[in-house]
Parts: C-alpha cells; structure tokens; sequence
C-alpha cells in the first residue's frame, strides 16, 4: 500500500459509491435526492437478513462479502493522482484485471446459493458472460499497456501525457467500454440480476446488509472501472489548469455518466447475443487491437 | 433540465400492476413512483383497492418481501361487476407453500443435468419448475405461467389468467377492468339494438372517439411494459410521455345510465405527435429488431382461433370495426403485418395507437360537423360488438339474457405458451408479453 491509507481508500469508496448514486439519479431524468437514498439506504438496512431455504447458506452470504472485497482490489488499483494510489504494484493493471475475475465466483456463488430458479440461471448467465468478456478485457489491457513498457497504472498513464490513448488506440477503447460495463452487470448487460426477466436474479433473495452489500459493490465496481477508463485511455490527471486530482475525478464522473446513459439507450442484451459478440466479435478484435498495439508502438514510442 | 422539474420517484411494487393502474386512470409517475418488480428493493407498496378476491393470498405474501419500512398507498380500483369467488384453488396451493409466492420454484437440484436423459456421470436428472405469477412479475397481475426450464430454455411452458368475472352487467361497472370503456359501450350498443333505438349521431361518434382513446392508451401502456421487460428505459420513458398524454385525454364513464362521455379532442391532440415518435421509434429501432424479430413466432395454423392485434400480426384482417358503417365513413382499415412474431405483435399495436388517436379526431371532428352515414337498422337478435385493444368484445340478448364474450382470449393464452416454448427464458418472457393477455376472463 502506498500513497493513499486504507482509510482514504475506504472513504473513496463509500464517498465515491454516494455521488455515483445521485449520478444515477441524475442520468435517469430524476432530481438527485440524497435524504431519499440516505432513507433508501436505512430501509434496506433494516430488513432482516434471509435464510433461504437452501442448502448452501454458506455461498449465498460469501457472495456479497467477496463482491465487496472485488470492487475494493480494483478500486485500490486506481492511478487517481500523483502519490494517491492504493496498491502500485509493477504489475498493477493485471491486478486490477484480477480482482474483476473474483466477481465471477461471488456472483455465481449468490445464484447458486440462493437456490430459487430464477436465481440460479442469473448466476449461469453471468458465468458465461464473464468466461466470454474475461479475455478481451485482458487482451486490452495489454494493448494498452504496450506502449508504456510496463504493467504499471502509473506508467500508463505518464505515457499519455501527450496524446490520450483512447486517440492512438480507439479499437481498444471500443472493446473496453461494453466489456467493463458487462463487469459492473450494469444495463444493457444487467444479465445476471435482470429485474424485469429475473425479478432481481442472482440477487434476489438478498435483504438486509446483504443486500446494501452487493448495491455497494457494484457502485464501487463502477467507480473502479470508471477511473481504470480514465487512467488508461483519457490520459488520467493530466489536463490544463485544473489540479490533477480534480481531472482525474471529472474524467471518471464523464465515464460513469456515459456508462449509466448507454445503458438506458438500449434494450438489455439477451445473453446469447451478448456470448455471440463476445466469442466472435470481441475476442478476435482484440487479437488486432494487440497488433495495432504493437505496431503503434514501434511507430511511435520506441 | 432544471433540477427542480424533474421528477422525484421512489421504486414501489405496483399491486396488481402498472398497466391497471394506468387503465383505471392512475398515472405511476404522478403517484411519484417508479414501479419495479422486485419487492425487496421496494420503498412503496402501491394498491390499488379493492383488490380481487383472487389475489389475496398472493398479495399477503408479497407483503412479506417488502422492507418493513416502506410506505403503504392506496388507490381505487373500479372492481368487475362480480367477481367470481370460485376461482381455481390451485395457485393458492402453490403459493401457500412457499416463502415469497410471486417467483417460485423448487429447488435447483442438480442444475447441470440434462432433462430426460443420464449423464454419463450419473448425476440426478432435474427440471427446474417455476410458478411465474401472480403478483409482481413483467406481466399483469393474475396472470400466471408454470414453466419448466432445461437449463434456462422453457420446455414447457402454459398461461393462465386467473381472474374471471361472471357478466352480471350493473349500469356502468366494468366487466374487464383492463377495458372499461370498450365495455360500456358494448352495453350501451346492445341495450339501443335490444331496444330498437336508434342511435343519434353525436353519440356515436362520441362512442367511436371513446373506444379508440381507449385504444390508444392500452396500446401505449402495453408499449411501456414491454419497454420495462426489455429493460429499455429510454424506451419506457417515450412511452411514459405519451401515456402521460393520453390519461389527460382519456374518455369517461359517467355514472347512473349516461353515455360513455367523448374525450376532450385538444388534449388527445396533444398526444397524437407522440404516439407517432413513439410509433417511429418501433419501425426504425434496430435494437428492438434484434430483441424481437423472429421471436414467438406462432403460425396461423397452430392459433386459427386469434383475434385482434395478435391475429393482425398474422396478416389477418380479423376486425370488428371493418364492418362499422362509423368506421367505414372514416375510410378505416385494418393495421396489418405478416410475420407473426413479437416484432410484429409490436409493430401492430405502435400503429394501431397512432392510428386509433386519429380515427378518435376524426370521429370528434365528425360530431362537430353533426354527420353520421345511414346507420344500420338495429336488429336485436344480431351480435354487437365492439373491438376492443385485445380484440372483439361480443354481446347478444338472448332468452336467458345478455350473453358476453371476449373471442381470442383462450387462443391467446394458448399461443402465447406455445410461443415460449424452446426460447431461452428472457426470450420466452418476452414472447409471452408480445401477446398483451389480459388477467381477466368473461366466463358465460
């Protein structure tokens, strides 16, 4: 851990989940209410929590808990600014990448656990989903990481003190997008909890702490992936007058905002659909945008 | 947009569901509620009462998913003129047995068997059965689906609307609270044709405008539902304006023995320029072509017995309003399309919405004008019938009284399980919510 305590990682967290939710409300055409979801927040808390009858108890209330503790690895990924970083390992992005793969078994683990139909087949969906959007996301990682020579979010980032990387490599912009919106489960790709086909899916049978748990993570997971997009294709901090840290927050707050207004935009995307992209489409562009990556590299930061 | 116009909505659980609320004139954005069907994410219960004896037992269940600090709202239903008390005790069976009622199943068992056949590691062969239904799903209250699913493919699938009313037509209760005004004209055309009364031409022109608002709205409130099971906000939204329109356009029933009033031609005026964006938006939308085209295709030969839009969908020109001299004068023709899948079915109702709010203008245009073509003589031993949004509501005076049916509603239920079938389950909801099944049944 370097640069940024826990505690500051914590209060990015929870601060940046807060302002992602009124963003939310915002993107939707509502007046942003925070008493409303301070209310929203209490109510939840006050459910007891369920006991499914199910036979593995132990999986449905692990499935939050790891949901929570994937969104805040990735989070402490997160090149904010200049000496406010969580984890700055060398290999920081393959990290970041990591923590994404651990929401797959949290959010099988819910469905299963849950052991309602409905429930169950959220949680198969999103296995397929995220066994078909897993490797373009890394493929990506490493046709942006390409041109800095290094796995580092840091370096990344430096590297674009010039040129933005999502002008240099567009194609791997374009693949990222959908493939880390799929990641929050967010809308268009909201397969696995699908409230109007799956009443809430793999989450469903959630209440209570378990239930403020995984609306958490995927804020935090949005709030992750959000400032990823803007370290390694919007060029991080960098940006005339304003300070570093206030860039980088606009540059996520642009990307979150643009998540959330995709998603009303288009109808949810059926899972065999989305598995077709992914398989045909997503994966072999992504063996070009590492082609690309190589070539544009050659060009121009060698 | 400026902060303060916006809305501020709170998630509740609409009881028995958006569409009859909106039917019975209650509009969910100006409650202040955005509806979901996940009752544990609710702040609201919305109600609207009296609710059918039907739905009781499901009802106390779901009450039970609410956060327990949620507020409670009720609004007034106009319930059917009698409800039938001796429903089918089986959903209730069901649900009793099960801790949540509206989304059950059994238990997953071993998920990754196939159905039907040992896997070649011995592993229990299992199902998965779901009761979809009553209360809190994507389609209307009261309509259930039992579903069996091979993986997330339905295998099975059959539809059943549990609401039935037995015609005992008081003045101006509604017999299908889905179509109150379609109804009541309906009563009003067989009591003048039983009587040999013949009909002034403000009234039925007045009638006409009537029972195509109607029309409209229920097209647009369908629209809008089906925009949530897509999960297509901006979608929804679209649709949500031009319901918002027509509810402030939307026709009358007056109590005592009155006519069904006409609705205000300025304010469905307003309506008509979004019902054609709304209208644009499903011919031209990709993405809805993706999601539906294809989809539920159900041939003709498999559902000889369709009527209304659903039979449009076929090609089949199956309209009550083709043999209405009104209609005729106004040069109406039937909204047709061929392929017969869900794109279609959608296709069918964007227009006819579009549609219907002209044909209402022209009719109150008409009235103003004081013209009528030569009305036919009314004969009392014929069948009147009105064609409502989910096809002919039909009414004959007989010896043992007033007979009433809704043809198509059997057909559609029927056709709508079959076209689930095969479909992976987000597919299958759709299809059978491209149909626009009605809860309620007029049982003679």
């Amino acid at each position: 851990m370097s640069g940024a305590s826990p505690f500051a990682l914590l209060g990015l967290g929870l601060g940046g989940a807060f302002v992602l939710s009124l963003l939310e409300q915002w993107v939707a055409g509502l007046r942003p209410a925070p008493f409303q979801l301070a209310r929203e927040v209490t109510l939840t808390l006050r459910q007891p929590l369920r006991r499914p009858d199910t036979y593995d108890n132990v999986l449905f209330h692990l499935g939050p808990p790891l949901l929570v503790l994937s969104a805040v690895l990735a989070l402490a990924t997160v090149p904010w600014a200049p000496g406010f970083r969580g984890l700055d390992f060398q290999a920081g992005v393959i990290l970041f990448a990591a923590a994404l793969a651990y929401i797959t078994p949290a959010i099988f683990m819910a469905g299963w656990g849950a052991g309602r139909p409905l429930a169950v087949v959220g949680g198969f969906r999103w296995l397929a989903l995220m066994l078909a959007y897993a490797m373009p996301i890394a493929m990506v990682i490493t046709a942006v990481a390409a041109p800095a020579g290094s796995l580092r979010p840091t370096d990344i980032v430096n590297v674009q003190h010039a040129v933005p990387m999502v002008l240099v490599q567009p194609l791997a912009a374009g693949l990222w997008l959908p493939a880390v919106m799929a990641v929050c489960f967010l809308p268009p790709f909201d397969l696995p909890q699908a409230e109007s086909e799956l009443g809430g899916g793999a989450f469903s049978e959630y209440r209570g702490l378990d239930a403020a748990l995984i609306s958490l993570a995927q804020r935090i997971l949005l709030l992750a992936v959000s400032g990823m997009t803007a370290a390694l294709f919007l060029s991080g901090w960098y940006g005339p007058l304003l300070p570093p840290a206030l860039w980088m927050a606009l540059k996520t707050t642009a990307v979150a905002a643009l998540i959330l207004w995709l998603g009303r935009r288009w109808p949810r995307v059926e899972i065999d659909r989305a598995l077709s992209w992914a398989w045909k489409l997503a994966n072999p562009l992504a063996i070009v945008a590492i082609a690309l990556a190589g070539l544009v590299t050659l060009l121009f930061y060698r | 947009m400026a902060v303060a116009a916006r809305p501020k909505l709170v998630r509740a659980v609409v009881v028995p569901d958006e569409l009859s609320l909106t039917m019975w004139g209650q509009d969910p954005l100006s409650l202040g509620v955005k509806p979901t069907i996940a009752p544990g994410r609710a702040q609201r219960l919305v109600v609207a009462e009296p609710l059918p004896p039907q739905l009781a037992s499901a009802f106390h269940d779901l009450r039970k998913d609410v956060p327990p600090g949620a507020a409670a709202q009720t609004v007034p239903a106009p319930l059917p003129a009698r409800p039938e008390e001796h429903h089918d005790q089986k959903h209730h069976h069901d649900i009793e047995h099960h801790d949540g009622g509206h989304l059950e199943g059994h238990d997953h068992g071993d998920m990754m068997a196939i159905v039907g056949e040992p896997s070649s590691d011995g592993l229990l062969m299992e199902p998965i059965e779901l009761q979809y239904g009553p209360l809190a799903t994507a389609l209307p209250g009261g309509l259930v689906l039992e579903v069996e699913l091979d993986g997330d493919v339905v295998s099975r699938c059959t539809v059943e609307a549990t609401l039935k009313i037995v015609p005992a037509p008081a003045p101006r209760r509604p017999l299908d609270p889905l179509t109150p005004v379609g109804w009541s004209a309906l009563l009003d055309a067989v009591t003048e044709a039983a009587g040999g009364v013949e009909v002034a031409a403000s009234t039925g022109w007045a009638r006409l405008a009537a029972v195509e608002a109607e029309r409209a709205l229920s097209h647009a409130a369908w629209l809008r539902s089906l925009g949530r099971v897509l999960g297509w906000e901006a979608f929804v939204e679209q649709c949500q304006a031009a319901v918002s329109a027509l509810l402030v356009a939307r026709p009358q029933l007056p109590g005592g023995s009155g006519p069904v009033l006409a609705p205000p031609a300025d304010q469905l005026g307003r309506a008509a320029p979004l019902l054609r964006g709304l209208w644009e938006t499903v011919r031209d939308s990709t993405a809805l072509r993706w999601r539906l085209s294809g989809r539920g295709r159900v041939p003709l030969l498999d559902a000889p017995g369709l009527q209304g839009p659903n039979a449009r969908a076929l090609g089949q020109p199956r309209d009550a309003r083709s043999h209405d001299p009104l209609y005729a004068d106004l040069r109406f023709r039937p909204v047709l399309e061929d392929a017969g899948d869900s794109l279609a079915r959608t296709r069918v109702r964007a227009r006819e919405a579009l549609q219907a709010v002209e044909l209402a203008l022209a009719a109150l245009e008409r009235a103003r004008r004081g013209s009528h073509p030569d009305p036919p003589a009314p004969e009392p031993t014929t069948p009147v019938s009105v064609e409502g949004p989910r096809g002919p509501l039909v009414a004959m005076q007989g010896e043992h009284g007033l007979k009433l049916t809704a043809p198509g509603t059997e057909a559609g239920l029927s056709a709508a399980g079959h076209a689930a079938l095969e479909q992976e389950w987000s597919a299958a909801l759709v299809s059978v919510a491209s149909f626009d099944l009605s809860p309620w049944r007029v049982t003679t």
